[in-house]
């Protein structure tokens, strides 16, 4: 599923319980890969409606790792596709990726690139938040994430 | 911080997270801590940690590990990310003998959550029953 600038711009400000129905929203939890997925139609893997019987296969996927091994297009951020509106960024260690598929690794995290900004749901705050660069939502993650090789890497969502 | 006091700090994190497992990740209010129910699902998935993960859990994955994922596999990578922040470890059991174990942790942005659900024997886990939801 395809989305617009308008389209990411309207969840910036939401919470996980404004955005997912299937009541998978604590705080407790890390809902990047969950936002992404809600907000581009990704159902990979784990979905936040498999919790319930009566929610099963619906909502969206809740893991970045899931989300990326099982992405048909993918790879270091440097190699992105020239048409990059709408791409998944994820940030995470480049040790944690072995011959491109990412290690379940608990640091980690994924947005959406679009305009030049990375639209993620900010755990620190509970909401979507909008990094103005790219450059801001990596310095962001170096400084938060252990390891001297906290790099970029891309997805083609389906 | 240096390597060797950045270390040193991972072990208390992580020894005040296993002996106080009731620290709160979560704005919102708290169930009453449990450091008894938690000891006992602990155990029984402890007591499991050699065993392999089937490939169909949702528990499986590539730890770093050599040769096949175990318990204590899994465990090692979650515990290891525990040195800063706030972590909170529970557990509990059903009648049923159904226990989840869960490891939260919350650090700013740096927020990772997994609870592993399984089915007890003999006062240790079923690796055929291992269930988890974990984020991100």
């Amino acid at each position: 599923m395809s989305t617009t600038l308008t389209a990411l711009q309207a969840y910036v400000g939401k919470s996980i319980s404004d955005i997912c129905s299937n009541k998978f929203d604590s705080s407790a939890q890390n809902h990047c890969a969950h936002f992404v997925s809600h907000a581009l139609g990704i159902k990979l893997g784990v979905l936040c409606g498999d919790m319930k019987f009566s929610t099963k296969k619906t909502g969206g996927s809740i893991r970045c790792d899931e989300l990326y091994n099982r992405l048909a297009i993918k790879g270091k951020w440097a190699d992105k596709p020239a048409i990059s509106d709408g791409l998944l960024i994820f940030v995470l260690s480049a040790a944690n990726v072995v011959n491109n598929v990412m290690g379940p690794v608990p640091q980690k995290h994924v947005g959406i690139y679009y305009g030049g900004m990375v639209f993620n749901f900010s755990n620190g705050q509970h909401k979507v938040i909008a990094d103005n660069s790219v450059e801001a939502f990596h310095s962001k993650f170096k400084n938060t994430y252990a390891g001297n090789d906290i790099s970029l890497y891309y997805g083609v969502a389906p | 911080m240096t390597p060797r006091s950045h270390a040193l700090c991972a072990a208390i994190v992580l020894g005040c997270a296993l002996a106080a497992p009731a620290l709160a990740a979560d704005a919102t209010p708290a169930a009453p801590a449990d450091p008894v129910a938690t000891q006992k699902a602990l155990s029984a998935l402890l007591a499991a940690a050699n065993d392999t993960i089937p490939r169909a859990s949702s528990c499986h994955g590539d730890f770093g590990q050599t040769g096949k994922a175990k318990i204590k596999d899994l465990l090692a990578m979650r515990m290891a990310y525990l040195y800063a922040g706030t972590n909170v470890i529970e557990g509990n059991c059903s009648k049923a003998a159904q226990c989840t174990v869960t490891i939260n942790h919350a650090a700013g942005e740096d927020v990772a959550s997994a609870a592993i659900s399984f089915t007890v024997s003999g006062g240790k886990a079923r690796s055929s029953s291992l269930q988890c939801v974990i984020t991100p």
